[in-house]
């Protein structure tokens, strides 16, 4: 196991990761190192599901941030545009179609797209895989997050169980 | 049930990170401190607090009390409060609150009527101390790094633009 990898699963392991876990923020899928799933609990919304699926790639972990997409578990690819998270004005920002990743500076592919910006949300020294999954559980629990139409098995691997609610 | 001791997930005031430790389920509170200030060494730390709640637990209470209902971080903390001063562009408000305060907690106190009178809901501000963004449900004694005094800068949460 490379250094990555046992930095990832010992922050994966962290009292402050598994507080997190605790409050039904978010809870780990899937690793087959350098690929993390996780789930992130979005907020209740009318038309929305209660989860969202992260896929992360942690190579590097964590002397680089990771990048990640909101992911549909179901097809193995990215949530398509028009299933993600949207607000008054469309797509949120984060979750728009930039890259494949998030498009927020915490994002390892996105960060050099607000060179001298942001840094105190972009990833640095002490940072870990708690404050990324902060960061998104942030995203979907804003009060810009007004609707979301993909369906709620697409936070699940084949062979899960979906849950209607697993809180 | 398991025989197994349970863990114990808790904030220590002072430590950003919180900590774990097994604990007998029928261990009281009074014994749950003991385990802690064993672990960290540190005498001071005398109160367990639920978070958001302002009076200590009893000492004669048991740990599995507090497992059997919803989690809520506990606080292990000194006596005492914490005086919070809130910066807001030009105004400043200030109040004491006990370790297990959250940031949440905090902010729905600044920006009420009779405080800073702000705007919006909690979920559209954050707290920073310095540069540093802090999460809605860190609690005040994880943020003051052992001091019995901190000065946070709320701010409108910072949203990246394209």
């Amino acid at each position: 196991m490379g250094p990555d990898e046992q930095a990832l699963r010992a922050d994966l392991d962290s009292c402050g990761y598994r507080v997190g876990e605790r409050r039904g923020k978010w809870q780990v899928v899937h690793l087959e190192f350098p690929i993390l799933y996780v789930r992130v609990r979005a907020a209740t919304r009318a038309a929305g599901p209660p989860w969202f699926l992260l896929r992360l790639d942690c190579s590097g972990y964590p002397g680089v941030a990771p990048t990640a997409q909101l992911w549909d578990g179901q097809l193995g690819c990215a949530i398509p545009l028009e299933q993600r998270p949207h607000g008054k004005a469309g797509v949120l920002i984060a979750f728009s179609q930039w890259q494949a990743c998030l498009y927020h500076p915490i994002d390892r592919m996105a960060r050099a797209h607000w060179p001298n910006q942001y840094p105190e949300l972009a990833w640095s020294a002490g940072k870990d895989i708690t404050y990324f999954l902060e960061t998104v559980h942030g995203l979907l629990n804003d009060p810009q997050y007004l609707t979301a139409k993909a369906p709620a098995a697409a936070a699940y691997l084949p062979g899960e169980t979906v849950a209607a609610d697993p809180v | 049930m398991s025989d197994r001791p349970p863990e114990i997930l808790f904030a220590v005031e002072g430590e950003r990170n919180p900590r774990s430790v097994s604990a007998p389920r029928d261990s009281t509170i009074t014994e749950f401190v003991a385990l802690v200030v064993r672990e960290t060494g540190r005498g001071e730390l005398v109160e367990v607090l639920v978070e958001d709640e302002d009076e200590p637990i009893a000492g004669e209470r048991r740990i599995h009390e507090l497992l059997e209902v919803g989690f809520k971080l506990i606080h292990v903390a000194s006596k005492g409060h914490i005086k919070v001063k809130v910066d807001y562009a030009t105004r400043a408000v200030e109040r004491e609150f006990k370790p297990s305060a959250t940031m949440e907690r905090i902010i729905k106190w600044a920006i009420s009527p009779k405080e800073l009178n702000l705007e919006g809901g909690p979920e559209d501000f954050q707290l920073k101390d310095g540069n540093e963004v802090l999460p809605a449900d860190a609690h005040l004694g994880q943020v003051a790094k052992g001091h019995k005094h901190v000065t946070l800068t709320l701010v409108f949460k910072v949203k990246p633009q394209g």
